[in-house]
């Protein structure tokens, strides 16, 4: 067994969150003197086991807020408590170094520290914690198994390849067991084939051995895949939280919906039918599946992904409106169509075989029920560059 | 770059509190080396000869127009020279087909292993007008009735081309390193766009390493105001005076010292080093230079086609005027037992370096002393350097960044103005150092503080953040994080490091002209003294001595290096 001298490491009691932050804020001073709020009043709480993945563009504090539950770098304010124990708390003072928390962490660079052999990079957290040498041993060699890396132990890491890098930082993330292990971007510098490899593995390797994972991603592809629960940030804010369906389903504003992948934003009005909220648009009224926390007569968005229209009188359980094709783009598994009704761009994923031509009439079907409606910020971002011919 | 982001992340990562406080204690000691005896040097001249009278003596010095006007012919010429060939030459050894493998990685580092004053006597052996090897060689060649020429070391053209060649390497250096960072992305883009060689040379390559190239012009303009080694062994016989050796000679052949008068040409150094600090801040604020990818991929070279003989010629005549040559006549004037212009094979023998090595003798001490002070001085500077490095890369808050300024300071100035503080502020009492070894391992230490404080720093930069990061993460506490891989990882650049104070020091004449003594001689202080008076083949055979002793200690090192495991 491992002896841990270690204060982060004792829950205070059965049912204590792995990770809680509470009001967390870190503000930078830019070196032209303009200060920088990169997290800015961040709460957050994250149990055993779970997966979280901290979403959002480049710049929105993402790595900053893992830094500081890293110990990496001290929020200005706020406190964090690891397993139930404070190790961060602005108000007393409290503020464990990183050696102190127990976490492992897997860096965007790796970090393999080239004077050391494959073996002896994985071996490093344990001979720290004092492990003995015949458990180091057995340890090291079952993780480097896991990752699929037994053979190259002896190497140096200037001498394995970007993927076994990968594979190895992963297994000194992992190998001292302990319950939270946290991620910076880990998949960002390796090709999109082996991104997907590893993703998975990453994610069975984490139901193996049970621990939670905070991993942050700008991908939101790879957000999708892997968590349990998917935090976007926006401006150092958390602009949502929830699971990944939730998320990609239920866009709590536009700069979600937008952020979870391309969608079709159609302006409208809040109102009420029989009872129920309702979006009236150009394109006609849409029930909504749940009530709307919008007021009545606010201006709203209803997002409608490009998968969810279809072109043609296909699957005809919605309701269909006349749309000129301005462009096609094949891509595959389906084709990339930009049509437009009247004054409004849609984006449709077509996955039906059918021959269609730039500049045709066709008719486009639309879900009958508005399932996701996010309030208007009044950004109209545009697809088609020359609106005015399109009219 | 996201790199100056990362450094500034705030956490620091390495927390020893010892070693914030041993910074702050060594640094505070530093600052009161380096800037006490300067500033109490100029307080007490002036204290002493009444305000200004040793400002009205200094300008009634004896051809002290003339001298300032070599001065200036000398740091014009040399620099700009020095500049222009420094810089072609790195491109075409980093860019192009004339880059000839080991040799172009060694061409930088060659010209340092013969210190500057076994340099400028390696010329003289081999340019005296009458009895120089090459001079004699050429004349039996062409069969010439003359007896002396063709060429004259005792000469401005001489006197030039040793302080050129002394230059070159510092600007071959700083250029290299940062051509070797420039995207070549960038170059093949310009060709690609239809751009020459010559054109994406000037157009592209020029401009992403001017800054490289001000500085390192910058560091030849401080060095060719202080050098002193060619001034006084060539440009004495030739009756070029320049600053540098009028400040010495008013200390050292005058006698009472004119200590105050010598300070004001100092000061009129500083002035000069001040000036062009402030035309190379100006230079290098007023443009906008390219970010430079730090990629670090080999260059698919620039075929230079039918000439990449002649550049390949330009390199190894460069090599071999800064090393070979010198070595060379050196090594001939050793074995001789006269310096004479004929050489008979049967009278060669190595009697001068039975002189040099006699026991008692002052040649002997010297080298005990040289090295000595070398290894000591080399340490001591190179440890205080590191302790200031890793606290500054621990936290990089106004204290660190103000010491680590200050151990760069002396680079700012001239060695002679901060020889003569150290001189006179610790010669008497109540230090009373005069004369002992203490003085000189207190001055090399001050002096070549800069080159130790930029091998630090740098040894602690190539160490990524998120390495050190790593271990704290895997529960290491500070102090082992620094022991098991921060140390690690910087010692192949420290040893590097370490090599090159100690070659400096070992070499040293600035220092050691002014405070070494026949008690404590040092090698460069025995080369200049007895170069007008000794025995010509044990002159030799001393810098023959310094140079292998420089040339081993630096490969021994190199090899150690190559040898500890580092990908
Ligand atoms: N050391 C620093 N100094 C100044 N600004 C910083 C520093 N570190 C981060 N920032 C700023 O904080 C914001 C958030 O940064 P970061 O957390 O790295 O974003 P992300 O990881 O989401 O891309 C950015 O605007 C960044 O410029
Ligand atoms: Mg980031």
């Amino acid at each position: 067994m491992l002896r841990d001298g270690d204060v982060g490491g004792r829950p205070s009691s059965e049912t204590a969150p792995i990770v809680a932050g509470r009001g967390l804020r870190r503000t930078y001073r830019r070196r032209d003197g303009e200060e920088v709020r990169a997290i800015d009043g961040i709460d957050v709480e994250f149990g055993a086991g779970e997966f979280v993945v901290l979403l959002g563009p480049s710049g929105c504090g993402k790595t900053t807020l893992l830094r500081c539950l890293a110990g990496l770098e001290s929020p200005d304010a706020g406190a964090i408590s690891l397993r139930g124990s404070t190790v961060f708390d602005a108000e007393a003072s409290v503020d464990l170094p990183p050696e102190k928390r127990r976490a492992g962490m897997m860096f965007q660079s790796y970090a393999l520290w080239p004077h050391m052999t494959v073996q002896d990079n994985v071996a490093y957290p344990l001979k720290v914690r004092r492990a003995g040498s015949a458990e180091i041993r057995a340890r090291v060699d079952e993780v480097l198994r896991l990752v699929g890396c037994a053979a190259i132990a002896e190497q140096y890491p200037g001498e394995i390849s970007g993927g076994q890098q990968q594979r190895v930082a992963l297994a000194r993330a992992v190998v001292a067991r302990d319950d939270l292990v946290l991620f910076d971007e880990p998949l960002s510098n390796v090709d999109a084939q082996l991104r997907e490899t590893l993703r998975t593995e990453l994610s069975i390797l984490q139901r193996a051995l049970g621990f939670t994972a905070v991993y942050v991603t700008h991908d939101q592809s790879e957000a999708l895949a892997l968590a349990d629960t998917v935090i976007v940030l926006n401006q150092g804010r958390i602009a949502q939280i929830g699971p990944p369906a939730d998320i990609y389903r239920h866009p709590a504003s536009a700069y979600v919906a937008r952020f979870m992948g391309p969608v079709n934003e159609i302006p409208g009005r809040l109102t009420r039918r029989e009872g129920k909220d309702s979006v009236t648009t150009s394109l006609g009224t849409f029930d909504a599946t749940r009530p709307l926390p919008s007021d009545l007569g606010s201006d709203v968005l209803l997002v409608l992904r490009p998968s969810e229209l279809s072109v043609g009188t296909v699957g005809a359980a919605g309701r269909q409106v006349e749309a000129t094709i301005r462009s096609l783009q094949f891509q595959g598994d389906y084709v990339e169509v930009l049509v437009t009704a009247g004054q409004q761009e849609l984006l449709i994923r077509d996955r039906s075989d059918q021959i269609l031509q730039v500049g045709q009439s066709v008719l486009v079907t639309l879900p009958g029920v508005a399932r996701a409606v996010v309030p208007d910020d009044g950004l109209r971002p545009t697809r088609l560059p020359f609106t005015d011919e399109a009219a | 770059m996201t790199t100056s982001i990362l450094a500034k992340r705030s956490r620091p990562m390495v927390r020893v509190a010892p070693l914030r406080t041993i910074c702050l204690v060594l640094g505070l000691l530093m600052a009161a080396l380096i800037v006490l005896p300067i500033v109490g040097t100029i307080v007490r001249t002036f204290a002493e000869s009444e305000g200004l009278s040793a400002f009205t003596r200094a300008a009634e010095l004896d051809d002290l127009g003339t001298t300032l006007l070599n001065t200036a012919i000398v740091v014009v010429v040399a620099v700009s020279a020095a500049t222009l060939i420094g810089t072609v030459l790195a491109w075409l050894s980093e860019r192009t087909t004339a880059r000839m493998g080991w040799v172009s990685e060694i061409t930088p580092v060659m010209p340092l292993l013969v210190p500057p004053v076994a340099l400028a006597v390696g010329f003289v052996f081999l340019f005296s007008p009458r009895a120089g090897v090459v001079n004699v060689a050429i004349r039996s060649f062409t069969r010439s009735e003359a007896t002396t020429g063709p060429f004259n070391i005792f000469s401005w053209y001489g006197l030039l081309s040793l302080y050129v060649i002394e230059l070159i390497p510092v600007v071959y250096l700083v250029v290299s390193a940062a051509l070797r960072s420039v995207d070549p992305a960038l170059e093949q883009a310009s060709r690609t766009a239809g751009a020459g060689l010559f054109r994406t040379f000037v157009s592209v390559t020029l401009p992403s390493i001017r800054p490289a190239v001000v500085s390192s012009m910058f560091m030849s303009l401080t060095i060719a105001l202080t050098l002193f080694s060619a001034p006084a062994i060539v440009g004495a016989t030739a009756g070029i005076d320049v600053l540098s050796v009028r400040i010495v000679r008013l200390l050292t052949a005058t006698y009472p010292p004119e200590t105050d008068v010598a300070v004001v040409l100092g000061l009129l150094t500083l002035i000069c080093i001040g000036a062009a600090w402030t035309v190379q801040l100006r230079i290098l604020a007023a443009q906008r230079f390219a970010v430079v990818g730090g990629k670090g991929q080999r260059a698919s070279l620039i075929d230079l086609g039918p000439w990449t003989v002649p550049a390949k010629g330009l390199v190894l005549t460069f090599l071999s005027f800064a090393t070979v040559l010198p070595a060379l006549g050196l090594i001939l004037v050793s074995v001789q037992r006269f310096w004479s212009p004929r050489i008979e094979i049967a009278t060669l023998g190595f009697d001068a370096y039975r002189r040099v090595f006699a026991s008692g003798s002052i040649t002997r001490e010297a080298i005990t002393n040289s090295v000595a002070l070398g290894a000591a001085g080399a340490t001591i500077a190179l440890m205080i350097a590191t302790l200031c490095a890793l606290a500054l890369r621990e936290r990089a808050t106004g204290v660190f960044r103000a010491i680590d300024g200050l151990l760069k300071l002396p680079a700012g100035m001239s060695n002679i103005v901060i020889a003569v503080g150290i001189l006179v502020t610790f010669a008497g009492s109540p230090f009373n150092l005069s004369g002992t070894v203490a003085i000189l391992l207190l001055a090399y230490v001050i002096i070549y503080m800069p080159q130790a404080s930029i091998a630090a720093n740098s040894a602690g930069s190539l160490v990524g953040r998120q390495l050190t990061e790593a271990s704290s993460i895997a529960g290491a506490a500070p102090s082992r994080t620094m022991r098991r891989v921060l140390l690690p990882l910087m010692v192949p650049s420290l040893a590097s490091g370490w090599t090159l104070l100690f070659v400096y020091m070992a070499g040293d004449l600035t220092a050691s002209v002014l405070l070494a003594s026949t008690n404590t001689p040092t090698v460069g202080y025995v080369l200049y003294e007895q170069f007008t008076s000794g025995s010509y083949p044990t002159i030799a055979a001393l810098a023959v001595v310094l140079t292998s002793v420089s040339s081993l200690v630096a490969f021994s090192v190199l090899v150690l290096s190559r040898r500890a495991r580092t990908t």
